[in-house]
């Protein structure tokens, strides 16, 4: 569904990433792990359009979606919860929901369904729907930065540190979410610094190290190899298998 | 009564003031650039309402003018501003290109019109005074004072409560989240552009009779308009509408009882000292339409 073949993205002078190729099926939940600053959200803003790749080749579907503009990008069925929530904190949870709806949905009769979908899938959200999204607690602003990506992201769905800075509780209420989400057909990009969250949800990984792609892995064989853990990751099997792994 | 007089006044300029600051501050709010030619479309609607008004109308010569600054702002920004935008670096290349669209126009100005300044009509049905209780104004001021506070309400409410105000809100926000929420930014960027425009014409149709109708005008009024944009906070038209009054304010009670350069010494050292105590201005905080 998503394909980036031999990119590379950078800040100014400096490269971040040097011939990055990844794939994401259709269906798929796909994570993409590494330390901190190896170019996990670097890899997403090639894709999104956001930091434009300079050279290589990015394809959603059969389109070449290379150079194109993030909102055209977006407009393809492209949900994104950025790191940091970044949601638009002045305006209510209702109002930033809208946004995404109005861009994406032509047919504007489909909003009490939209509304009612993320609803189920985040109960609290409901309940805040008229309050700020500045006023919201970090747990509940992770579900409505979720929830925005999903209103009209039917297609890919593109999380980046979904469970970041979040109470274990909350953490495993995100990781439900996105289970049940793949379960109804979506496909996840899934960006973490932790691994343990992101193999109990992926299919499949690939490991960031220095803006290269260092492995791809399918998340359970991942999951049971201590040594590449410890190398890649820095993490501790036991731990991982501890906190939970893949499950299923 | 003199003071209730200059308030009427200070109000008055301070009109033409709050219709001239919204599109640049907005403008600022949306996509971070200052644009210097914004004047040349308030000279442009000055001077086009001379000759339109006594073949078309008031209404239809507000209208009118709104209609083509408007499209002009749009060329300007299609043509201009957005190649230097996605550049990534505009703040100073834009504001050396407006620069010298402003200086063409003035000139451009001073070879139809001439260099002598003109004096537009005060509208038919607007002409005359009139007396509230001890105080005669003229009516055409009060329409001016009027004209200002419906449009600056409807704008307000637009940004509020309208599903193209939230799309513009979320732009000033953060325009990359927006656009990766499929905002077609770009766009909403341009027809803001226009408007703020076109909302300057009619700011010049409005001055004509009030001020002179001048070919350099498109310049005087900037540093005051600059002012008033920073005092209120970049990007905050709640801003722009308070400190527009008191600009206008100082303005009116600085020329009556000071001198006539005193309004323009005094409003300067009323930014400084508010910039000394609130940097970001009355309302400012960054990126936020309020």
């Amino acid at each position: 569904m998503l394909t980036l073949e031999r990119v590379t993205a950078g800040y100014g002078d400096t490269t971040v990433l040097w011939d990055v190729s990844l794939e994401v099926r259709r269906g798929e939940a796909v994570a993409l792990l590494g330390r901190n600053g190896m170019g996990k959200t670097t890899t997403l803003l090639a894709a999104l359009g956001l930091n434009p790749a300079r050279t290589g080749r990015i394809t959603f579907k059969t389109t070449e979606i290379t150079r194109w503009q993030p909102f055209a990008i977006a407009r393809l069925g492209i949900g994104y919860a950025p790191e940091g929530r970044q949601l638009f904190a002045p305006l209510t949870v209702v109002q930033n929901l809208r946004i995404p709806f109005v861009n994406k949905h032509p047919d504007r009769a489909r909003w009490p369904a939209q509304l009612e979908r993320v609803f189920t899938l985040f109960p609290a959200l409901r309940e805040r729907r008229r309050q700020l999204a500045g006023s919201l607690s970090g747990g509940e602003q992770q579900m409505l930065a979720i929830a925005r990506a999903l209103v009209g992201g039917d297609e890919l769905l593109v999380l980046d540190e979904p469970t970041e800075g979040l109470a274990p509780t909350i953490v495993s209420a995100i990781v439900d979410a996105i289970r049940a989400l793949k379960a109804q057909g979506i496909t996840v990009l899934l960006v973490e610094q932790n691994a343990h969250t992101a193999l109990a949800v992926a299919d499949r990984a690939y490991v960031l190290e220095k803006g290269r792609i260092a492995l791809e892995r399918r998340a359970v064989d991942l999951a049971r190899d201590p040594e590449a853990l410890q190398r890649y990751l820095g993490v501790d099997a036991d731990t991982a298998r501890l906190v939970g792994g893949p499950t299923r | 009564m003199t003071v209730v007089l200059q308030t009427l006044n200070g109000l008055t300029i301070g009109a033409i003031y709050i219709l001239l600051a919204s599109g640049l501050t907005i403008v600022f709010g949306l996509q971070g650039i200052v644009n210097v030619a914004h004047g040349v479309f308030y000279m442009l609607g000055a001077y086009l309402a001379i000759g339109l008004y006594p073949r078309i109308g008031f209404a239809a010569t507000v209208a009118a003018v709104f209609a083509l600054t408007a499209l002009l702002g749009l060329v300007l920004e299609l043509a201009g501003v957005r190649p230097l935008v996605r550049w990534k670096r505009p703040g100073m290349q834009v504001l050396v290109l407006t620069l010298g669209v402003a200086i063409i126009a003035s000139e451009v100005t001073k070879l139809v019109w001439g260099p002598v300044p003109l004096l537009s009509d005060v509208p038919a049905g607007l002409a005359g005074t009139l007396t509230l209780g001890p105080i005669v104004y003229p009516t055409y001021w009060l329409f001016v004072i009027a004209f200002t506070a419906v449009l600056m309400t409807l704008l307000a409410l637009a940004f509020h409560r309208t599903t193209l105000g939230i799309l513009v809100q979320s732009i000033a926000l953060n325009s990359e989240i927006s656009q990766a929420m499929g905002t077609n930014a770009p766009r909403i960027n341009s027809l803001v552009f226009a408007l703020g425009t076109g909302v300057a014409g009619v700011a010049g149709v409005l001055a004509g009779p009030i001020l002179s109708v001048y070919p350099t005008m498109c310049f005087d009024l900037l540093m005051i308009l600059f002012v008033v944009v920073i005092l209120g906070g970049l990007g905050s038209l709640l801003g722009i509408v308070v400190s527009g009054v008191l600009i206008g304010l100082v303005n009116a009670f600085g020329v009556a009882y000071l001198s006539g350069t005193a309004g323009n010494i005094l409003a300067f050292a009323v930014m400084i000292a508010v910039l000394i105590f609130r940097p970001l201005g009355l309302f400012g905080r960054a990126g936020i339409l309020k």
